[in-house]
């Protein structure tokens, strides 16, 4: 699905991603670790255009590293920001209606669905978005990327700062989001979310991957995490 | 001073919704775009300058239809073919192509027409007063005027507010990254905004120019007074644009309309200078004259006490 090789990003002159390479095949959740600042938010963003990437970005077959974000959109690749980026001054149904590409509904995901599933965003349909809670911006933030009905998803840290019922809620929504045979690219820093969902994961560290294996494998790679995750 | 307040409002309203059309599409530039568009008075000017030329030829209705069309195609191949390749070296690149563009158009404008004020006149239909209050006329073309300008703020809201492009519009203020990450060609919505904001400005210039006359240094004019409505309302906000628009027309009309000044004031304290005193400019000022500063008094105020402006919002 996503086959990304040698991928280089620069902000300003200091040189983040240097020569990143991984895969996540269709359907597949694989998760991006690593501790903050090693790179991980950067390779995504590079992923979508948002920052200027060097390399091989291939998706679904096609080289799309330096296309315009909206075309990348468009190809299928759904995209979930660290800082969830909710529409304030429009309604939660607004924000969800901006989700879709066209205006007629179509795919995987309905809003009526989205409500049927988070009876919360459904009572708040008509409030601005800015006036909901960091929790229910991440579920709409998601939701909203659904509504566009990618066949893969690039999350950024989606439970960062959330209380653990909302987690459990993301982490339900992740796994409904798999089922439907979306692939799905997690950047977590939580190691216990991320070793619970994923097929697969890669660590990074000083802007490259450093390590991938499964789940099970870094369980007993007990030198892997506390070289490359724990603090 | 019945009459007074009645024909200051009137005119203030006319002034002010007069700079509204040049403000809301300046605020959405800039909030949408990051760039602040310091030639968008100079498309009010081309506004009126073909408004002019082509009244010459097929009267002032053909104008009124065309100037701003041709001003809007000229505003979006400007930010087709030259803002979008500025943009690639930052926001000060951006602006600097924006200054100098607005000193383009002027040499433009004075190469075509000439340095001296055109003879650009109002429509025989509307040359009759609209009515007559306290033996005061309201001429038919203010009425006008006002009326276009009700006219396009009543559709902008429409567009904005209703519309699929107008939330799109709304959420690219906020943040126009993830408006593209979820498939919207924020390019061309960047492109058609543009188009359509100095296409607002013609036509502002193309019912303007025959009141406050069309001449070189319209734009140098206007324009300072727009960036001090948008700044004033809060950089990126529409409501804020129209309120402080139409605060700082009514201000400058009534500044002008009220005849008093410093003699009046003195004069509650019983105090008197003799005309010789060499501070007289100063014991005799009047708020006619200082009209023309107000907007930029307050400009200053609002910086020092709300930088944010009255409806903005604080930048993250």
């Amino acid at each position: 699905m996503l086959e990304v090789a040698d991928l280089n990003a620069w902000y300003g002159k200091s040189h983040v991603l240097r020569g990143v390479s991984f895969a996540v095949g269709g359907g597949e959740i694989v998760s991006l670790l690593g501790r903050n600042g090693v790179g991980r938010s950067t390779t995504v963003k590079a992923i979508m255009g948002e920052v200027h990437p060097e390399g091989l970005i291939r998706f679904k077959g096609e080289q799309i590293a330096g296309r315009p974000s909206y075309e990348i959109a468009r190809r299928g690749l759904g995209y979930v920001p660290e800082n969830r980026e909710i529409f304030p001054t429009l309604t939660v149904r607004q924000n969800l209606l901006l989700g879709m590409k066209s205006t007629s509904p179509s795919g995987r995901w309905s809003i009526k669905e989205v409500f049927a599933m988070f009876p919360l965003l459904a009572d708040r349909a008509e409030v601005p978005g800015g006036a909901l809670s960091g929790g229910e911006q991440q579920l709409l933030s998601m939701c909203r990327t659904l509504m566009g009905d990618p066949d893969m998803v690039l999350i950024d840290e989606p439970t960062e700062g959330l209380a653990p019922k909302i987690v459990e809620q993301v982490g339900d929504l992740l796994r409904e989001i798999a089922s439907r045979g979306v692939a799905i690219l997690l950047v977590e820093q939580k190691l216990n979310i991320a070793l619970r969902i994923s097929n697969r994961l890669y660590i990074m560290g000083q802007g490259q991957v450093v390590w991938e294996g499964t789940p099970e494998s870094l369980k007993q790679a007990n030198e892997v995490r506390a070289e490359w995750l724990e603090v | 001073m019945p009459e007074i307040l009645v024909f200051a409002t009137l005119n203030g309203l006319v002034t002010g919704l007069l700079l509204f059309m040049l403000a809301s599409g300046l605020t959405l530039i800039f909030s949408m775009m990051g760039v602040l568009n310091f030639a968008h008075a100079s498309f009010y000017m081309l506004g009126a300058y073909f408004a002019y030329s082509i009244s010459l030829h097929f009267g002032y209705w053909t104008g009124l239809i065309f100037a701003p069309v041709i001003v809007g195609i000229i505003g979006a191949l400007v930010e087709r073919y030259g803002l979008r390749r500025v943009h690639q070296h930052g926001h000060v690149a951006e602006l600097v192509f924006t200054f100098g563009l607005a000193f383009l158009i002027e040499e433009v404008v004075q190469f075509f027409w000439g340095p001296d004020t055109k003879n650009y006149q109002t429509p025989e239909l509307l040359n009759f007063p609209l009515f007559t209050l306290f033996g005061q006329e309201f001429s038919a073309y203010r009425g006008f005027m006002l009326a276009i300008s009700i006219g396009i703020f009543i559709g902008l809201y429409q567009v904005l507010t209703r519309s699929r492009v107008g939330l799109i519009i709304q959420a690219a203020i906020t943040h126009p990254h993830m408006v593209a990450n979820l498939g919207h060609n924020v390019p061309l919505i960047f492109t058609a905004v543009f188009g359509v904001g100095t296409a607002l400005a013609g036509l502002a210039g193309v019912i303007a120019g025959p009141v406050l006359t069309t001449y070189p240094g319209m734009a140098l004019v206007l324009g300072s007074i727009v960036f001090v409505v948008v700044v004033i309302g809060g950089l990126g906000s529409l409501p804020g644009a129209l309120l402080a628009s139409l605060l700082i027309g009514l201000l400058q009309s009534y500044a002008i309309a009220v005849d008093v000044g410093m003699p009046e004031l003195l004069a509650v304290f019983g105090l008197e200078f003799p005309r010789d005193h060499p501070l007289d400019d100063l014991w005799t000022l009047n708020l006619t004259r200082i009209a023309p500063i107000l907007p930029f008094l307050l400009l200053v105020l609002v910086l020092i006490f709300r930088p944010t402006g009255l409806m903005g919002k604080r930048e993250q």
